[in-house]
């Protein structure tokens, strides 16, 4: 059964509809070569193009797909590349996300207006983000000064400096402490994924004893 | 005539319901449908053959209709890409129907036709600039036909050709992650799932292995370094190093006659390339590649060989001018985006080697030491920080109370550098798995193929009457006569 063609109503419901990331680029993949062929039409419909390349190059961040992400920058129509709003802010956010500038991915993505269709995606985009730094952060750091744990997550750095409970508290609810005198934070250690490691030593039984029944 | 479509349909549609048929009595019908389509001129299989059939159901007629009817065109046109054919036309769609619905059990019996027909659409698409239109829908469709996408046919390296043009790196992955275990035997048995068929009679064996070498002539050494190469290329966009370098590295240890290809040394720049990525100094060449060949390489690649000389010294300066004197070079050879990353690189492997060097230090120390491009304490401990949180780098960053004060960096203690080599052996280890799985498979493949089983062994020892096999096994003196019969059968091919 083929998928309904693309359209905004279309792209609406596979944006509200998608419960995970990687529902959302399985379902927006699809559709490429068809938005790639509306582009060429001489009435293409520009605001449905940029709004679908704009969700589509999201999931790919979302889906931690940063190279594919660029190259999709790519193969979207350049001409509109060159003069959509939605389109120059995926460039912004994808600059900023391959410099590793986070205050610049956080300004990006709360300060730059994004259209209504695109607001879930960007909102989603912020939280896991910031998740994800947090879970980066954890591992990097023994100690850090709250300001520059504020320009990571994408905090108030006033608010983190000056040990703003509610602010403190979304570390602190991920394990973290602070010393009151120093004022410094203390990230907690991530544990390693036993699940994981459990699931490996599987495999290599398997591979093991597939070794053995070549040997006979 | 409307009779041979009659009994082509009646045919094919026998097909479709196998289950009621015998193994044998299915590859008799098959090739008889074959045969039957073979012979059908363009009137019977043109008018509304592909708009009537369902390419499910009709898998072959539909094909035979399709090439026939492109074959006409281009006849008609005097074009090879008649409009028709191009992405828009009439008999694009209709291919794209096919390779999106088509009965993958039944393409193994049609390999060559199965090839032109991808090759038609991917030259299509290519010759009117819209490769993404063909990428992804070859893609799923070699997926379909061959699931373990083992097999290297003469359009593999077109598709990478036009993942590459299309960007759409990720859409070669499916394909580009599977091992090539075969070459030769374009053709084989088909799935052992496909309609629960494993066909072994003579008869079909010895017709598919004259299509295979049909194909398999079509094969150059050319196709296998230009896949390779070209895979290579696709890992370096994805920035998975190791994977590029695997691929380059089959593409500069390919055998030689007399003088190395163009592909094998554009393979070989950019494999010194991606060793400086990825490993900070040059790999090991592959023991594979001949003495006359490396001097060859060295020879033909000598900027790059200064380059990663440069690189390897720690010779910033050095590194910057030879970087400087290449540029025509780099940009000639289309490596330019490669030797910008080589910078960055260069700072990434000084805190690298530092980490191996000292257990702590601070930011200060490193900016002592490093080049002049990471400036201030500040930058190098952004580029410290992306390292450790891209785990590129195993360390832990302290900062202190007050912003003036250096941050200080301390590297692991053995016990964890151990468990994250740990973890890295065990994925290698995995993936060796996996290569070995296949290897085995193959091995299976081809001791049946050449009737060297263990059944086909024991078969044939029992016809010769040779003592020491009975219905109960091989116990006893088993050893030595196996000895016996490998040195036979070794006699026999040799």
């Amino acid at each position: 059964m083929s998928a309904p063609s693309l359209s905004q109503e279309q792209l609406a419901a596979v944006i509200s509809s998608a419960d995970t990331p990687s529902k959302l680029y399985g379902t927006l993949s699809p559709y490429e070569e068809e938005a790639y062929l509306l582009s060429f039409q001489d009435d293409r419909q520009a605001e449905l193009l940029s709004q679908y390349y704009a969700a589509y190059f999201l999931s790919h961040l979302l889906t931690d797909q940063i190279y594919e992400a660029r190259a999709l920058t790519k193969r979207m129509p350049q001409d509109l590349l060159q003069t959509d709003s939605s389109l120059q802010n995926c460039l912004a956010l994808l600059r900023a996300n391959w410099q590793h500038k986070h205050e610049l991915v956080y300004k990006t993505l709360r300060e730059l207006r994004w259209s209504e269709i695109l607001k879930p995606i960007v909102q989603s985009y912020d939280t896991y983000f910031q998740e994800k730094t947090l879970r980066e952060l954890s591992r990097t750091y023994e100690a850090i000064r709250p300001a520059t744990a504020a320009s990571y997550l994408g905090l108030d750095p006033e608010s983190t400096a000056r040990g703003d409970p509610a602010t403190i508290g979304k570390l602190t609810a991920h394990g973290w402490t602070r010393d009151e005198q120093t004022g410094l934070l203390h990230p907690k250690a991530i544990v390693d994924d036993s699940e994981k490691d459990a699931r490996s030593y599987n495999e290599l039984s398997e591979i093991m004893a597939l070794i053995g029944s070549r040997q006979g | 005539m409307a009779e041979s479509i009659q009994h082509i349909i009646s045919l094919s549609s026998r097909l479709h319901s196998h289950d009621f048929l015998s193994k044998s009595d299915y590859d008799w019908q098959i090739q008889e449908l074959i045969s039957i389509l073979k012979r059908s001129n363009y009137s019977l299989l043109s008018g509304g053959l592909l708009t009537d059939l369902d390419p499910f159901e009709h898998t072959l007629p539909f094909l035979f209709a399709l090439l026939c009817q492109i074959d006409s065109v281009q006849s008609r046109t005097r074009s090879a890409l008649p409009e028709d054919v191009k992405p828009g036309g009439k008999l694009w769609s209709k291919t794209i129907q096919f390779l999106r619905t088509l009965n993958s059990s039944q393409i193994c019996y049609v390999w060559r036709e199965w090839c032109q027909l991808v090759e038609v659409i991917l030259r299509a698409a290519e010759n009117v600039g819209k490769p993404l239109l063909a990428v992804r829908v070859t893609s799923d469709a070699i997926l379909r036909v061959d699931p373990t996408a083992s097999l290297f046919t003469s359009f593999h390296p077109t598709f990478l050709r036009l993942c590459l043009l299309s960007q759409a790196h990720s859409y070669a992955l499916p394909i580009l992650d599977k091992h090539i275990s075969r070459y030769r035997t374009g053709f084989e048995l088909p799935p052992k799932n496909a309609g629960g068929y494993i066909l072994s009679s003579d008869n079909y064996t010895d017709n598919h292995a004259t299509e295979a070498t049909d194909m398999s002539t079509r094969l150059t050494h050319r196709d296998l370094s230009k896949y390779y190469l070209y895979g290579g290329m696709i890992y370096m966009a994805l920035k998975e190093w190791d994977k590029a370098l695997h691929s380059l590295s089959i593409v500069i240890s390919l055998p030689v006659v007399n003088s190395v290809s163009k592909i094998m040394v554009d393979g070989f720049k950019k494999w010194v390339l991606v060793s400086l990525l990825r490993h900070g100094k040059l790999a090991t060449t592959p023991k594979m590649i001949s003495t006359h060949v490396a001097r060859a390489y060295q020879a033909l690649a000598k900027p790059y060989v200064s380059l990663a000389d440069a690189f390897e010294k720690g010779d910033h300066h050095r590194l910057r001018t030879e970087a400087d004197l290449g540029k025509p070079i780099w940009r000639a050879d289309c490596n330019q985006g490669l030797v910008h990353q080589i910078f960055r690189a260069y700072d990434m492997f000084l805190v690298l080697k530092l980490g191996s060097t000292f257990s702590a230090l601070t930011t200060g120390h490193i900016a002592k030491r490093a080049s002049s491009s990471l400036g201030s304490t500040t930058s190098i401990e952004s580029l410290v920080a992306c390292l450790v949180m891209s785990e590129v780098l195993e360390a832990k960053l302290l900062q202190l109370q007050r912003d003036e004060f250096p941050t200080m960096l301390r590297f692991p203690t053995s016990v964890r550098v151990h468990s994250k080599r740990r973890d890295i052996t065990r994925l290698e280890l995995l993936r060796k798995g996996y290569t070995l799985e296949l290897l085995a498979r193959g091995i299976g493949e081809r001791n049946n193929e050449f009737r060297m089983g263990h059944d086909n062994i024991d078969f044939l020892m029992k016809c010769q009457g040779w003592p020491g096999i009975s219905g109960k096994g091989t116990q006893g003196g088993f050893d030595s006569t196996i000895a016996g019969v490998e040195e036979d059968i070794m006699g026999d091919i040799n």
